[in-house]
């Protein structure tokens, strides 16, 4: 009985899958669009040849050999000379330059005369990532090139050799190890986070909207009595086949990371593969869970929108948690996705040992039991359709 | 002239008819106003301290010096970094990093004074746990004060001893640098005026597609005809009343997301608000014909929700705030070009906090105009294209 009953729920859900573009679009074209976008968009890993603006007010030899050492740095195009700071800062308001350098006046004759000048550069930081990446370049190439300076005058005039120079301009010198990142690569960070919460977002509007639809349809009670009135053989036929296609797409996705993309993977294949299940499933018990609370279909998607979206967030992927304000941080725990991405920070990127993350393991099995809770509620209304738009 | 006058006629009417269905729909009053009311507070919260505070880091101190001592002290000084305990190896430490006590090592060498002494370099080890960019950036920036403030001690101590033998060093060039436009290089600075556009056009296009959906729905169950639509216009007034409709319901969602919610939480807000609200003319409107483009693929009203939230994380990184728009290709470009958010959350943010005028964003303004146009004809075009398809489904 119940076996006939589980095998006719699915075969009604592929039907409805079948003949609407929505299930195909919303399980196959949306997140698998969205990762290739997300990766081909951020291929570069580094947005290289950032538009600068160099200003040399001092116009002397010394002046513009530093000009061509700035120049020179892969990581900028200069795209323009100005000839103020007031021109420089009207090609920042019409957003064709990220930033500029300005070297002062009379630098020539300060550096030789023993009075330090300022050299100054500026970024426009309401671009995060292309301007603490310019930063860093004007920085290091600014040092860089006044510490040559100051070091060929010194070995030229035989004060000191190389070495003690060396120590007497930067004495502690900071040696930085991002550990599995070396590059800082920024493309790696927002596509791991990304594409999972896209994936997560999509299984939680999906999963509600197949189930309240058929209240929409006034059919949830022949969904039922298809599965000879067993709500949870009617809920397992509906989702699994959703299952197979998001758990599918979502091993695609990480393929396209781990394995085509490159991305840092320090565990085993298997792993990934149980993890990612258990992310997929995790959602969709979160998604039921959510219709079972609300069970009108408008409502139930609007909180899934509403979760699905601050997911990106309250993940906590790209701020952490413990400098979010007050009640927030409480609520990263609520979602899934911070558990998978506490997961995929120990296991996968850094491969610890399985055992610091098993509290993370616990809490995605415990959202699984969560549509038990509700089951009863779904059936009721379910048996009772009433379609509130 | 009497044609002229019926046109006006049906586009007020149509206007006064989408104005009461709009009321009437608690989904899309959602949309319109819960939505813009409620998404910038939770995302203000999210980034209320705008930098990673206080991260802690545990230290190999394989040299136990007076001066390592000092360079510990320093770095846990600052803002950026706490320093939470010495570990007796790195595998000690490793094991801080593993149980999320720490998300940085800090290794001094054991000659790390002897270095000094001799008047070598003596560097220092940072090892950062990188699962978050936002967390590395806050200990490199905490380890790279300190390694300064020490070096700089050490220069004149080393100087002090050499007294005058010491070497006549030529002035070293000092480097200032002026964040512009975020001084505080804060995460929801960037983040939430460009956010604050986007959530106008995101909460716009669902409201319209959710009436759209609703819309079709009435018309496929009777014949074609919609009965809550009583005016019976021609389809380029009907589009101009009900185009008119959303850009007028929401210019107080507009005003509070553009001035009131800056204000609460103190963003930069130097752009002249003449120049803003000029700006957002075009905005609203194009987002407005984009949206009766779009009607077309909402059959429901609940489709609205499976296939047009996603947009948002596609809208945001199009925009070229997170990633800039030199770095993509010919294809994203021109998506991006697409969008009336690219346009208006560039020229917004750099109004807002680069102290543009409506001068300096002459290019993005007109672009958005461009838009409005071709939106319009999008919309009438997927207008008729669903009229069509009506009439071929009723008839059937």
């Amino acid at each position: 009985m119940i076996t006939v009953g589980f095998l006719a729920s699915i075969k009604r859900q592929l039907r409805q899958m079948c003949s609407r573009w929505l299930y195909l679009f919303a399980m196959l074209v949306i997140p698998i669009v969205t990762g290739l976008f997300l990766l081909s968009l951020m291929s570069n890993g580094l947005p290289m040849h950032i538009p600068v603006a160099i200003v040399d007010l001092d116009n002397s030899s010394m002046s513009q050999k530093l000009v061509r050492t700035i120049a020179s740095a892969q990581e900028i195009r200069v795209v323009e000379k100005a000839h103020s700071e007031a021109e420089a800062m009207s090609l920042i308001k019409k957003g064709e330059i990220y930033g500029f350098y300005v070297i002062p006046k009379d630098f020539a004759r300060d550096v030789l005369g023993q009075r330090s000048p300022e050299i100054a550069y500026f970024t426009n930081n309401i671009y995060y990532i292309p301007s603490s990446f310019l930063y860093r370049t004007f920085k290091t190439n600014s040092i860089l090139a006044s510490g040559a300076v100051v070091q060929s005058y010194l070995v030229q005039s035989g004060a000191t050799d190389a070495r003690h120079t060396q120590a007497l301009l930067q004495p502690v010198p900071l040696i930085s190890h991002p550990i599995h990142n070396p590059q800082t690569n920024y493309a790696k960070y927002m596509t791991v986070s990304f594409i999972p919460s896209v994936l997560a977002l999509m299984i939680m509007l999906v999963t509600s909207f197949s189930i309240w639809h058929e209240e929409k349809r006034n059919s949830s009670r022949q969904w039922l009595q298809e599965a000879h009135n067993h709500i949870s053989v009617a809920l397992l036929g509906k989702l699994l086949p959703q299952t197979v296609i998001f758990f599918g797409v979502a091993l695609f996705l990480q393929s396209l990371m781990f394995g085509w993309g490159h991305f840092p993977m320090n565990c085993s294949i298997l792993q990934l593969v149980a993890t990612t299940l258990l992310f997929v499933l995790a959602y969709q018990s979160l998604g039921v869970f959510i219709c079972g609370i609300i069970p009108n279909l408008r409502w139930a998607l609007s909180i899934c929108s509403l979760i699905g979206i601050l997911t990106f967030s309250l993940g906590a992927f790209s701020f952490p948690y413990e400098d979010m304000y007050g009640g927030i941080a409480a609520l990263t725990y609520l979602l899934p996705a911070r558990y998978y991405f506490l997961i995929y920070t120990d296991q996968v990127l850094n491969g610890y040992a399985l055992y610091f993350s098993r509290f993370y393991y616990v809490a995605l099995l415990i959202y699984l039991l969560l549509p038990l809770i509700v089951v009863k509620r779904i059936k009721k209304h379910a048996l009772n359709p009433v379609y509130v738009p | 002239m009497k044609r002229l006058t019926k046109f006006i006629h049906d586009v007020l009417l149509s206007w006064a008819n989408e104005l009461r269905l709009i009321f009437k729909d608690k989904g899309v009053l959602m949309f319109l106003f819960v939505l813009p009311l409620a998404y910038p507070i939770i995302y203000a919260l999210i980034y209320d301290k705008e930098v990673a505070t206080d991260v802690p880091i545990v230290v190999v101190d394989q040299c136990n010096t007076p001066e390592s001592r000092r360079l510990v002290r320093y770095a846990d000084a600052s803002q950026y970094a706490a320093f939470v305990g010495y570990a007796s190896d790195m595998a000690d430490a490793e094991r801080a990093l593993k149980e999320k006590k720490a998300y940085g090592i800090l290794l001094i060498d054991k000659d790390f004074s002897k270095h000094i002494h001799r008047g070598e370099q003596a560097p220092v080890s940072l090892y950062s746990d990188m699962s978050l960019l936002i967390r590395y950036r806050s200990l490199l920036m905490a380890l790279t004060d300190a390694t300064q403030e020490i070096g700089k001690e050490i220069k004149v101590e080393t100087l002090s001893i050499k007294g005058a033998d010491a070497p006549k060093i030529p002035a070293t060039p000092t480097n200032t640098y002026i964040p512009l436009g975020n001084p505080q290089q804060g995460f929801a600075t960037f983040l939430i005026p460009g956010i604050l556009i986007l959530i106008a056009q995101q909460s716009l296009l669902l409201a319209i597609c959710m009436m759209g959906g609703a819309t079709y729905e009435r018309r496929r169950r009777n014949h074609g005809i919609d009965p809550l639509d009583t005016v019976r216009s021609g389809a380029v007034a009907r589009i101009f009343g009900k185009g008119l409709v959303y850009p007028v319901v929401y210019i107080i969602p507009l005003l509070y997301l553009l001035f009131i919610v800056p204000r609460i939480f103190s963003y930069p807000q130097i752009g002249n608000f003449i120049d803003i609200i000029l700006l957002n003319i075009p905005y609203l409107l194009a987002v407005t014909m984009l949206g009766m483009t779009l009607q077309v693929f909402a059959r429901e009203r609940e489709s609205a929700f499976v296939i047009f939230v996603f947009t948002s994380v596609i809208f945001l990184f199009l925009s070229g705030i997170i990633w800039p728009l030199y770095d993509m290709n010919p294809l994203f470009k021109f998506f991006s070009s697409c969008c009336p958010s690219t346009w208006a959350m560039q020229a917004f943010e750099r109004i807002n906090a680069n102290g543009a005028t409506l001068n300096d964003v002459a290019h993005e303004y007109h672009i958005l105009w461009l838009q409005v146009v071709v939106y319009f004809f999008t919309a009438l075009a997927t207008n008729r294209y669903s009229t069509i398809r009506l009439k071929a489904i009723t008839e059937k």
